[in-house]
């Protein structure tokens, strides 16, 4: 984006009637362009007030310093304590009263300078930014009554709009002049006519060897009248946009730069060898700027040069070797069209975004390399600046218009609209298109217009967007639908909330100490970001849970509370030139117990274990956990299984390493990684009616020898195939000196018959027998 | 019964007994396998007719009353001692119930899937794309060359693989989806997902969430793109909301509109929020460029298009009244615990934030 300060008073020499400031901002952001504030200029001006010098002594204690009497405009008279080497009796002089505040920031007040009282100051020109001919203290010689403020020589208070411009607008917009015209078109007003063309003449001599990266050149030559500065409103505007002022000869150039949207640049006549020449800059050439840098230029960059050596680096930035000084009077004044974008790739590969530079980088107005020389005439010869034009010559030729398709019906479908054709000319009028049969021409500075879309576009902008109507599209109707993938992870999502788990959403951002240290499996090499914000970012993440880690230490640093999360995030891996984006769930739970009335069972890793079964069996989808072969080290080893699928390994379950949890702030932490698929079969659910029989239970304590899991005692069972054994689950679990004792609470149940206690004990018998071959007996 | 006494006073005995062991010493008195009423009862054989029916039908009206006494009795002493064992289990009920473990959903979730409800039921179908982006989709495609300034716009993370960039914005669907549906119309899609920008202050993150949308059809209009938005609007932040629109650039619309809603906070009237203006910027929108339509493998003579593009933290920090949206990203569980109500889940709660 780039911004522009645009001053009401500017405005004024080119609207009438000038409107209010709450209409330009009504009409600039109808037109697209965001003011993103409203400021003054000159406030501070208007304490600033016209005195007479009555009497001038020496100061009792000091040799450089004077007291000054002088008359204000009340008829009061104040003595004032200078340093000043001018400030005579009859004098008219400018005086900052206590409590006035200057252009660089200072605030007057009563000072003491060696033992005498002085209230405020008298002021040069500099102290209130501005430029005066003449010694130390600004002596006015027009004849404004005593008191005047100077608020009231500049013209009164300004208001100022900060706006903020789009790449496109940008491209043409830059301009006082063009934002005038484009307001006087929506608010119908009137607007000045444009500037007329120089005369260029042959009398100067100027080579354009690159007449693609420059297509026109133009070169005056003028003599200014030695020691004269700026004229007081040209320095106020200025002054008001933000910009010093220097010397008539820049000022100026910065004025049309602002006014008419065009760079000029002036060269001190005395110190250029021989004729101009605008060429490629030669391999390791260099360039000494203005600011005591040095360019080291490639043949990329354009530059403006003399038969000797390179004086700018074209439409960017001038160098030190035949820059203007405050005794020039001699200038050779530039003004020229830049290929855009040449432009724009040298002040990036040099990092130099001038004002210049901004503008030519957009595109400026070939036509104003016609009419900007004549506005530097009429504005120095009135303020007796210019002297006497000593020669110019022009190279190149303005390109022929471009213009585009007219195409009202399409200008009515695009923007939704019935608007007669007479009302679409007289948009595109009212921003200076020329309309022909079919075609609309387009102004030389629009360089953002290249097809019908951009004509509706001003067609809108000139109506204002409040005049399009707002519809529903009429279409075929059609089935929306969603992704399978996306679909699955919001189930997951709804599923893992349900279970008391809160969602959370974390950077996918890693780097590769952490990324290697919680690697399963394997994975390819993770994808580097070249450019990060922060070291600890200098990566995609190839796997989740380290980022679940850092909430968990971050929660943790600030309460004791038990962490219940999960999320479900894109992890990153490179294979050869490919990146790979993979979708992961992860959940961690807090196993610490955190004391609670009224009592809840603490959080075990069986949560998880129980969470991962609960989550296939309402996906449908086949996964089981199996025992890890090789658990991976961050992994509690006795308690941590891996989950596999048709795919393989597609996650884990377990406790990390308590030394591990410890540093993330918790004693026992339990982790759920899961692959989540693209998209699988599932499987489906089986509705059973119902058995009309009763349920018979039993409960058996076991003793488990201690290399028996509990999937294997079930699995024992289950290979008898007893029909009426409907489920088994463990109901108490303890360690006592015969070792480990279970007991199963066991369901039967038949389709058939109400089962008798003589069919179940005969069945347990069975069981029994099966599970004693595993080494499993009875409690006694 | 004179031996015993009248009716009445056994009815009296019955209503004092104090436990249930009495009343159960009572009953067998009287109504007992030899109490003193079935005895009489068993000696009726001996009387002559007329009097044994006189004699029974009184004995009978005795029994009845007698046993609707004890049931009564029994009933009120079952129900004083259960009272009396009950007051001892008193419990205080002040104290905080055990609240169900229920997770909830990232105040982004939520708020992305109201998004994507209401254009569902517009008939967009959910598009998506990858977010390491080539730089051709993210850029080129959309209009935005290498030297174009608009790149400037979008300060890119950048990875170490050739011609790969974290995308800037959900735009490449756009690309993508045009490339998917072969020509096919009506192309009618929203893409939800995580872009990148290297930003990171209170109102940019530089992991963020986007949704874009895209119709391409015959006749497709930027009153149509109004239109559609403005549904949209009053959707999410109910029916007072105002909506306002802008002209701006994009590269991959033209013409370029913002979306305006009215300040949540000053409902309209200017405060710091809006900075003055009554209005808070939504979202960026167009009607499609040509170049765009034509890279999606579309016709631009025959068909035009509208895209937008919306940040979901935007949206939900207007929903919720957020003012750092750094804050949705630290996952403090206490924070994202204060997201309790259900403002992202359904329409009309937040008529009462404009009203």
């Amino acid at each position: 984006m780039d911004l522009v300060i645009l001053s009401h008073r500017w405005l004024s020499r080119h609207l009438n009637p000038l409107p209010e400031p709450s209409q330009v901002v009504r009409a600039l952001e109808q037109l697209g362009i965001e003011v993103v504030a409203r400021r003054t200029y000159g406030e501070n001006f208007a304490q600033v007030e016209l005195v007479e010098v009555v009497t001038r002594t020496p100061h009792p204690d000091s040799d450089h310093l004077s007291l000054v009497t002088v008359r204000r405009g009340s008829g009061e008279l104040t003595q004032i304590v200078t340093g000043a080497d001018n400030g005579f009796p009859q004098d008219r002089l400018w005086y900052a009263p206590p409590g006035t505040t200057l252009a660089d920031g200072r605030t007057m007040e009563i000072k003491m300078l060696r033992g005498i009282a002085s209230p405020g100051m008298l002021l040069s020109a500099e102290e209130l930014g501005y430029q005066a001919p003449g010694g130390d203290l600004w002596v006015w010689t027009a004849d404004d009554p005593l008191g005047t403020r100077f608020l009231d020589v500049v013209g009164g208070v300004d208001t100022l709009y900060d706006l903020e411009l789009t790449p496109n607008i940008a491209q043409y917009l830059q301009s006082v002049r063009r934002i005038a015209a484009e307001l006087a078109a929506v608010l119908n007003l009137d607007v000045s006519p444009a500037t007329p063309e120089f005369t260029y003449g042959a009398d100067l001599r100027v080579e354009v060897q690159s007449l693609e990266r420059c297509s026109l050149y133009g070169l005056v030559r003028m003599s200014l009248v030695e020691g004269q500065v700026s004229p007081l409103w040209l320095q106020t505007l200025l002054r008001a946009v933000g910009q010093r002022v220097i010397h008539p000869a820049v000022d100026i150039t910065n004025f049309v730069l602002w006014d008419l949207g065009e760079p000029l640049h002036a060269f001190d006549a005395r110190r250029v060898d021989g004729h101009i020449i605008v060429r490629l800059a030669r391999p390791h050439e260099q360039l000494r700027l203005l600011d005591g840098t040095t360019l080291t230029l490639t043949p990329d960059d354009l530059v403006i040069a003399d038969e000797r050596k390179v004086l700018a680096l074209a439409g960017i930035m001038g160098g030190v070797d035949a820059g203007i000084a405050a005794d020039t009077t001699e200038i050779l004044l530039e003004c020229a069209h830049f290929a855009p974008q040449g432009i724009f790739k040298s002040s990036r590969a040099h990092r130099l975004s001038t004002d210049a530079a901004l503008h030519f980088g957009r595109g400026t107005d070939p036509e104003a390399v016609l009419q900007a020389p004549r506005l530097v005439q009429d504005i120095l010869h009135a303020a007796g600046v210019l002297q006497q034009i000593r020669g110019s010559s022009r190279v190149g030729q303005l390109e022929a218009q471009r213009s585009v398709p007219l195409d009202f019906a399409r200008i009515r479908s695009l923007l939704g609209v019935d608007w007669p054709d007479d009302d679409i000319s007289m948009a595109l009028q009212g921003f200076g298109y020329q309309l022909e049969e079919g075609a609309a021409v387009v102004p030389r500075y629009r360089h953002d217009v290249s097809a019908v879309n951009d004509l509706a576009e001003d067609v809108a902008r000139y109506y204002g967007l409040a005049r399009i109507p707002r519809t529903l599209p009429v279409q075929r109707s059609e089935l929306a639908h969603r992704d399978a993938a996306a679909m699955w992870d919001e189930e997951v999502r709804d599923l893992a909330t349900a279970c008391g788990y809160h969602e959370v959403i974390t950077r996918t951002f890693s780097h590769a100490q952490l990324d290697s240290q919680f690697a399963v499996g394997p994975r390819g090499s993770a994808v580097v970001v070249t450019n990060p914000l922060r070291a600890e970012e200098s990566l995609l993440r190839r796997f989740l849970l380290p980022s679940l880690l850092e909430v968990v230490r971050y929660n943790r640093s600030y309460h004791d509370l038990p962490i219940r999360i999960f999320e479900v995030g894109s992890v990153f891996h490179r294979v050869d030139e490919r990146v790979i984006e993979q979708r992961e769930l992860g959940v961690v739970l807090s196993l610490d117990p955190t004391p609670e009335f009224p009592p809840r069972p603490a959080a075990s890793i069986y949560d998880l274990t129980g969470l991962a079964d609960y989550l296939f069996e309402r996906l449908g989808w086949s996964a089981q956990r199996d025992a890890f072969v090789d658990p991976p080290a961050f992994l509690h080893p006795g308690r941590a299984q891996r989950i596999t699928s048709s795919c393989g390994d597609i996650g884990y379950v377990g406790e990390l390493r308590p030394r591990l949890a410890s540093l993330y702030r918790v004693r026992r932490l339990g982790v759920l990684v899961l692959r989540l698929p693209d998209a699988i079969e599932r499987t489906r659910s089986k509705p059973a009616r119902p058995s009309r029989f009763p349920e018979v239970q039993r409960d058996l304590s076991l003793v488990v020898p201690e290399k028996v899991t509990y999937a294997e005692l079930a699995e024992c069972l289950d290979a008898l195939k007893i029909d009426i054994l409907r489920g088994m689950r463990p109901i108490d679990r303890f360690e006592g000196a015969f070792g480990t004792s279970l007991t199963v609470r066991i369901t039967f149940q038949s389709d058939v018959t109400t089962l008798t206690d003589a069919a179940v004990d005969e069945i347990i018998s069975q069981m029994l027998l099966a599970l004693s071959d595993r080494g499993v007996e009875l409690r006694q | 019964m004179e031996q015993g006494g009248t009716l009445e006073a056994i009815q009296q005995t019955i209503r004092q007994a104090a436990t249930l062991d009495e009343l159960k010493e009572i009953r067998n008195q009287w109504v007992g396998r030899k109490g003193r009423i079935t005895e009489q009862m068993k000696e009726l054989s001996r009387l002559a007719p007329d009097l044994r029916r006189e004699r029974g039908a009184e004995l009978n009206a005795w029994r009845e009353s007698v046993l609707a006494a004890l049931t009564r009795r029994e009933e009120e002493l079952v129900d004083l001692e259960e009272r009396r064992a009950l007051v001892h289990e008193r419990l205080d009920l002040t104290i905080p119930g055990r609240r169900p473990e229920v997770g909830l959903l990232h105040p982004l979730t939520r708020v992305r899937r109201r998004i994507e409800d209401v254009f569902l039921r517009l008939g967009f179908s959910l598009a998506y794309g990858p977010q390491v982006e080539s730089e051709w989709y993210n850029f080129e495609a959309l209009n935005i060359p290498p030297d174009h300034p608009a790149r400037d716009m979008q300060d890119s993370f950048f990875v170490d693989v050739p011609g790969l960039v974290l995308r800037t914005h959900t735009s490449p669907v756009q690309i993508r989806s045009m490339q998917r549906h072969q020509g096919k119309l009506p192309v009618k899609i929203i893409a939800p997902g995580l872009t990148y920008r290297r930003d990171d202050d209170a109102t940019h993150v530089p992991m963020f969430q986007q949704v874009e949308g895209l119709v391409v059809d015959e006749g497709i209009s930027l009153a149509d793109l109004t239109g559609t938005l403005t549904v949209m609007a009053q959707e999410l932040f109910g029916d007072g909301v105002d909506t306002r629109f802008r002209s701006s650039y994009f590269p991959f619309t033209e013409p370029s509109v913002e979306m305006d809603v009215t300040c949540a906070v000053c409902r309209g009237a200017g405060c710091r929020v809006c900075k003055e203006t009554g209005w808070v910027e939504i979202l960026g929108s167009g009607v499609v460029h040509p170049v765009v339509l034509e890279n999606g493998g579309y016709d631009p003579s025959i068909v035009t298009g509208f895209a937008f593009g919306m940040g979901i933290e935007r949206i939900a920090m207007r929903i919720f009244g957020l003012d750092d949206l750094r804050l949705l990203y630290q996952n403090d569980v206490r924070y994202l615990d204060t997201f309790q109500s259900g403002e992202g889940d359904g329409p009309g709660d937040f008529k009462s934030s404009l009203a």
